[in-house]
């Protein structure tokens, strides 16, 4: 072999799965289609709160090609609800809509339509006459009838940070904030939409659609249609970006099986745009209330963040982030607390960096309200307050070069040049202003298995059903398993998205990398090693470096093959049964009882504020990141790239709309809920800075795709301060906030 | 409702099909036609992940009835590489890593060769401005427009060696 | 339930007649006419324009330009043969929508669709437009203010169709600017915009002025007060510190999720300094 694999892992390569995407060749879940298959169209409901009262189905059968109408009186019993992921279940939400006449939230499924082609069960769906009886509904926080709840009432498992006296510690110390923050709803609205196309065929169910989940589908659709999950297979081969939307199985996917059970016929369903912001997860809004105490020198003597977070009436989702945000910076006294308000809205979920971007908008903010109070600079404010050690249990962290990010992106931003005072930095009519923040985001690792096959002719194949979210997941993999087997890059086929693999855990938390890359590194060893044991080429004691060109005409004609699971630390042996039942045991973060697993940043926005019209535009974002070896400098920066943008579009533009008197959502498209368009963002740096970790996990690897835009939001709010004098604690920040700035 | 029969050229070939009056041109390409590179992502204009082009002239398709495109020069994603020879840009995109999921990739491929065609040499700004049509959720803009940037300064100097020898 | 018709005609005089016998919504471009049937089938018969000949997209003459129904806004952008009065309108057009939307969306059928933020209502009060409608019963023009009866509705007949847009063009040198503010760079939806077109003597006197602000009332507004002071006045940057409260009187701005009717009245101020400031430039 020519070609030597050594430093495969670590290079710079192009995706391998670049050519299918750039001709149109990737499939994702609505481009597979079916002979005899049929068309679904939903009917959402338009109130959030109360009953079906009658559905009359005489003008939309009467619709040429509509072939099936199906309500709670064909789905009830048929379908069961089950329980979220976070109780152990395989769901996004308790609520399963078709099992009973009940609205719990907006635009909740109350009918599906079947057509012989898209536009009958389009029309047929709307000719539907669907009545209700309709009860008053609770938006969010503010509304009399919301529930609210500690969350450790609500859930066993919560567990809410403290050390100290922090409330003795806030009222002595000689520097106090006290403020409040809060963070809107938010929807992931991938450019993909939420499609399913389910098939039948000897007993046996088919699902395509775009999953971060292959394996938990597999087991929830099994528990939710009655059937045995062998029966069951998952397909997702490409995902048109996920976000964390398509990580729980959503209620659409069960029914949609349900109906193409019944109806003997593949049934291909493709929801709207606006149906999306009802029929799947989202974030939720929140509300933080901040109090730091601080010496005249800047050093923390009390930090105490309580939280509180919408759900749904039945579920206690939560993401909780006080987990991180108790740990960012050494403190001896620390309290904390997280409730959630029970509204009449759809249960929220996982959005990229689902605890951290919110609560730690908060907690950043707060501290750049301490810098100004104190009078010291921001950067140097955390470099006093750093710690290797995380202040609730003393654990150590694995490794943590948060001071080493600042020091990175303040060189390369030029930090150095601010001037301190708002409103002090001008060019023309637009005031600058410049922020930073940290960011974190825990290091999780989750059992995998991998499945490794050596042809003769040099190809291998790997096959594990990790999920390509966008991440570069095949390339990722490709590149650990041709370091590791001595075979060049374009020699590994990479199979993953397919719960007929062996089990992957969720693409969420950022594990997969670090999962994914440990087991199929261990499958390689082992196939390596019975290859050399095979061939009596070499003794097992240092066969990493020897090439293969020897051994291969030695191997049958369909190759050899080696399995692998991995339990990574933190994990017991239990994590293993559970990924055989479609289960992730992330273990890390700050959960382990030993250590403290965090990636770390430091990221740095410049923005530019219109003296007079107060329009706010981004002029530089430049983020510095410390998270272990990087596989692929090349995906890896645009994870961290997008993540930076993510969180500049969170600060400035992303707010799902709620009307308070219906508790609907009325900005439901992509004309109205903005995300940033090409020539919203000019400068955008990521910096890599170098961090070896060899105790995280085998190969050193940090999760990154969450990181990079949990500090944005605070950096933006930081910026628009400097640049202006005014705290702005709500997000996003829009013009009008702005108004009261003088010209 | 009776079939609209249309003829249609789709990448050079005459295409003949029968449609509904109420059916988009995406959902024909998608559905009828097996042309699935044109994806679908809002159905209001705002994402351009189905963009195409209409007598070379960049289009979302789920602005366009079916009935709408009789006689007219469709192309879509599925017509840019030459059989196994992939376009400047379609390379330039991979190489320049300006696709993360990929969803929006074919309408953002499309709506830069319609840019190319037009305007051989664009500006950066000329760049953003013909892409901003196309929402890209992974947010790899920058890279996009470096690889359009990239892909056209390739195709000139190939096009001036051409010149040369010719 | 009746079955929707797609009708494409392939003269003005087969167009005219359907719109005579029968109920249609005309369709020129669809850029608006989709988005706001997502989700629905078609329930009304569509009539489709494009295929209408004779309709040269551009046009002068006996000094009018005439915009036919089926010129779109990139049609507008690519004419080299337009003067300077029509940049307002030509940067209108670069923001109507992505070059998707540019390439379909056509002049008169934003006109029609009458939005209170469609982006080229206020140039073309700027540029003094006519709407040309024909029907069975003949010809007759309105102007645009005369046109547009309030949010999304026009006093276009059932039986009537918007052939052109008809801008006199007096020859004078003139200079025009279209305005926007919008949360995000591109492809939003205006929370105010300005549009102007000043016609100018040798000695760079203001001989006319007609400004519009749109997204600050129900219908795109002209400001005489404002244009009845500039008329006159040497065309120069210190015109913007002109520009007064009591010049907005016509508008009747509201509060919406895009911004406040207070910030609206500051920001219209502003851009219309700033539109002064770059006509001067």
């Amino acid at each position: 072999m020519a070609e030597t694999a050594e430093g495969v892992i670590g290079k710079d390569v192009a995706r391998i799965d670049g050519a299918r995407k750039v001709t149109g060749a990737a499939s994702y879940g609505s481009d597979f289609a079916l002979p005899d298959q049929t068309y679904a169209f939903l009917v959402t409901s338009t109130i959030a709160r109360g009953r079906i009262r009658h559905i009359d189905e005489t003008a939309a059968r009467r619709v040429p090609g509509v072939i099936g109408i199906y309500t709670h009186r064909d789905i009830a019993g048929k379908v069961k609800a089950g329980k979220l992921m976070a109780d152990g279940g395989y769901l996004g939400t308790s609520i399963q809509p078709l099992t009973s006449p009940d609205i719990l939230h907006d635009g909740q499924i109350v009918a599906v339509v079947i057509g012989e082609s898209f536009e009958s069960a389009r029309e047929g769906a709307y000719r539907l006459d669907v009545a209700y009886e309709r009860q008053p509904a609770s938006a969010s926080f503010d509304d009399a009838s919301v529930e609210t709840v500690a969350a450790s009432e609500a859930s066993k498992t919560h567990e809410d940070p403290k050390v100290g006296d922090a409330e003795t510690a806030f009222q002595q110390a000689a520097l106090r904030i006290d403020v409040s923050y809060s963070t809107p709803t938010q929807h992931h609205n991938p450019i993909e939409l939420f499609t399913t196309l389910c098939h039948w065929s000897d007993g046996k169910l088919t699902v395509w659609e775009s999953s971060q989940n292959v394996w938990g589908y597999k087991y929830g659709l099994a528990e939710q249609l009655g059937i045995d999950p062998n029966d069951i297979r998952v397909l997702s081969p490409f995902i048109g970006g996920a976000f964390g939307s398509r990580g729980s199985l959503t209620p659409r996917t069960a029914i949609i099986a349900e109906i193409a059970r019944q109806l003997g016929r593949p049934v291909k369903l493709v929801p709207t745009r606006d149906q999306g912001f009802t029929i799947a997860t989202y974030r939720a809004e929140t509300r933080h209330h901040v109090k730091l105490g601080a010496t005249p020198d800047g050093k923390l003597v009390s930090l105490s963040h309580e939280a509180w977070e919408v759900t749904s009436r039945p579920d206690n989702y939560m993401v909780s982030g006080t987990k991180a945000t108790t740990r960012l910076y050494q403190c001896p006294n620390i309290y904390s607390k997280v409730s959630i308000t029970h509204a009449d809205r759809n249960t929220p979920g996982f959005m990229r960096s689902p605890p951290e971007l919110p609560y730690l908008f908060a907690l950043e903010s707060a501290m750049d309200e301490l810098a100004v109070a104190t009078g010291i600079d921001p950067i140097e404010l955390r470099r006093i307050n750093d710690t290797q050690v995380e202040p609730i249990k003393g654990l150590p962290y694995t490794s943590r070069s948060l001071m080493a990010c600042f020091d990175a992106g303040a060189k390369a931003f030029g930090w150095h040049e601010r001037n301190p005072k708002p409103g002090a930095m001008r060019d023309g009519d637009w005031l600058v202003g410049w922020g930073c923040a940290s960011t974190m985001y825990p290091t999780a690792v989750a059992p995998a298995a991998a499945k490794v096959r050596l042809m003769p002719d040099g190809k291998a194949i790997v096959q594990t059903a990790a999920h390509d979210i966008g991440t570069g997941a095949y390339t990722v993999i490709g590149q650990v398993a041709a370091e590791r087997l001595g075979l060049p890059l374009a020699n590994i086929e990479v199979q993953i998205g397919d719960s007929d693999l062996p089990p992957a855990p969720v693409a969420g938390g950022s594990n997969t990398t670090a999962s994914v890359c440990n087991v199929v590194a261990k499958a390689c060893d082992r196939l390596r090693q019975q290859l050399f044991q095979q061939s009596n080429a070499a003794s097992a004691t240092d066969i990493s470096g020897m090439p293969l060109d020897a051994v291969l005409n030695d191997l049958p004609k369909d190759g050899i093959e080696a399995y692998a699971e991995n339990l990574p630390h933190g994990t017991t042996q239990e994590g293993i049964g559970k990924l055989y039942h479609g289960h992730s045991m992330l273990a890390g973060g700050s959960e382990l009882k030993d250590r403290i697993q965090f990636a770390f940043g430091a990221e740095f926005v410049e923005l530019r504020i219109h003296r007079l019209t107060k329009e706010i535009r981004c002029s530089r974002l430049i983020g510095a990141f410390a998270c272990g070896r990087i596989v692929n400098p090349r995906t890896a920066r645009s994870q961290l790239m997008g993540g930076l943008i993510w969180g500049l579009s969170s600060a400035l533009h992303e707010e799902t709309e709620i009307d308070q008197a219906s508790a609907r959502y009325y900005n439901d498209d992509l004309a109205e809920y903005l995300i940033p368009v090409n020539a919203d963002v000019r400068e955008v740096e990521v910096i890599f800075v170098p961090e070896e970790d060899k105790a995280i996990n085998d190969l050193g690897i940090k999760g990154l795709g969450e990181l990079g835009n949990v500090g944005t939001n605070a950096a933006v709010a930081n910026a628009v301060y400097h640049a202006t004098g005014f705290r702005i604690r709500d997000l996003p920040i829009r013009l009008e906030d702005l108004l009261a700035v003088e010209s | 409702m009776s079939g609209i029969h249309v003829t249609t050229k789709i990448n050079g070939d005459e295409v003949q099909f029968v449609c509904e009056a109420d059916e988009s041109l995406l959902d024909v390409l998608r559905n009828r036609l097996g042309l699935t590179g044109a994806k679908e992502g809002c159905g209001t204009g705002d994402c351009g992940a189905c963009s195409v082009t209409v007598d070379g002239r960049l289009t979302c398709s789920c602005l366009v009835l079916g009935a709408e495109v009789d006689g007219h020069d469709i192309g879509t994603i599925e017509g840019m590489a030459m059989g196994d020879e992939l376009h400047p840009l379609q390379k330039k995109f991979i190489e320049h890593a300006a696709l993360q999921c990929g969803i929006c990739t074919p309408g953002f491929l499309v709506a830069a060769k319609a840019l190319l065609d037009h305007n051989p040499e664009p500006t950066e700004t000329e760049i953003r401005f013909g892409l901003a049509g196309n929402l890209c959720r992974c947010t790899g803009y920058d890279k996009i427009v470096r690889a359009v940037q990239a892909a056209a300064e390739e195709m000139n100097s190939a096009k001036k060696i051409q010149q040369k020898v010719a | 339930m009746k079955p929707s018709l797609y009708f494409r005609p392939t003269n003005l005089q087969e167009a005219l007649t359907a719109l005579s016998a029968n109920s249609w919504s005309v369709l020129a471009g669809g850029t608006d006419f989709y988005p706001a049937r997502l989700g629905k089938p078609l329930e009304e018969n569509v009539l489709d324009v494009s295929a209408i000949d004779g309709q040269e997209k551009i046009s002068f003459n006996d000094g009018r330009w005439r915009l036919s129904l089926q010129a779109t806004w990139s049609d507008l952008i690519a004419d080299n043969r337009l003067p300077a009065r029509f940049d307002g309108l030509k940067r209108a057009a670069r923001e109507v929508g992505g070059v998707q939307i540019q390439n379909r969306a056509t002049i008169c059928g934003n006109l029609c669709n009458a939005s209170p933020a469609a982006d080229g209502i206020p140039n073309l009060l700027a540029l003094d437009a006519q709407v040309e409608l024909m029907s069975l019963q003949g010809r007759r023009t309105l102007p645009i203010a005369d046109f547009v009866k309030g949010n999304r509705r026009t006093f276009r007949r059932e039986d009537e169709l918007v052939t052109a847009l008809l801008v006199p063009d007096s020859g004078r040198p003139a200079r025009s600017v279209f305005l926007k503010l919008g949360a995000r760079k591109y492809l939003v939806i205006s929370i105010v915009m300005v549009g102007a077109v000043l016609e100018l003597a040798e000695d760079s006197r203001i001989v006319s002025a007609r400004i519009a602000v749109g997204a600050c009332s129900p219908v795109a507004q002209r400001l005489p007060l404002l244009e009845e002071g500039l008329i006159g006045r040497r065309l120069e940057t210190a015109l913007a510190d002109m520009v007064h409260e009591r010049h907005l009187a016509p508008l009747a701005p509201i509060d919406d999720v895009r911004g406040t009717a207070d910030y609206r009245r500051d920001a219209v101020i502003t851009l219309l300094q700033r539109s002064l400031t770059e006509l001067a430039r």
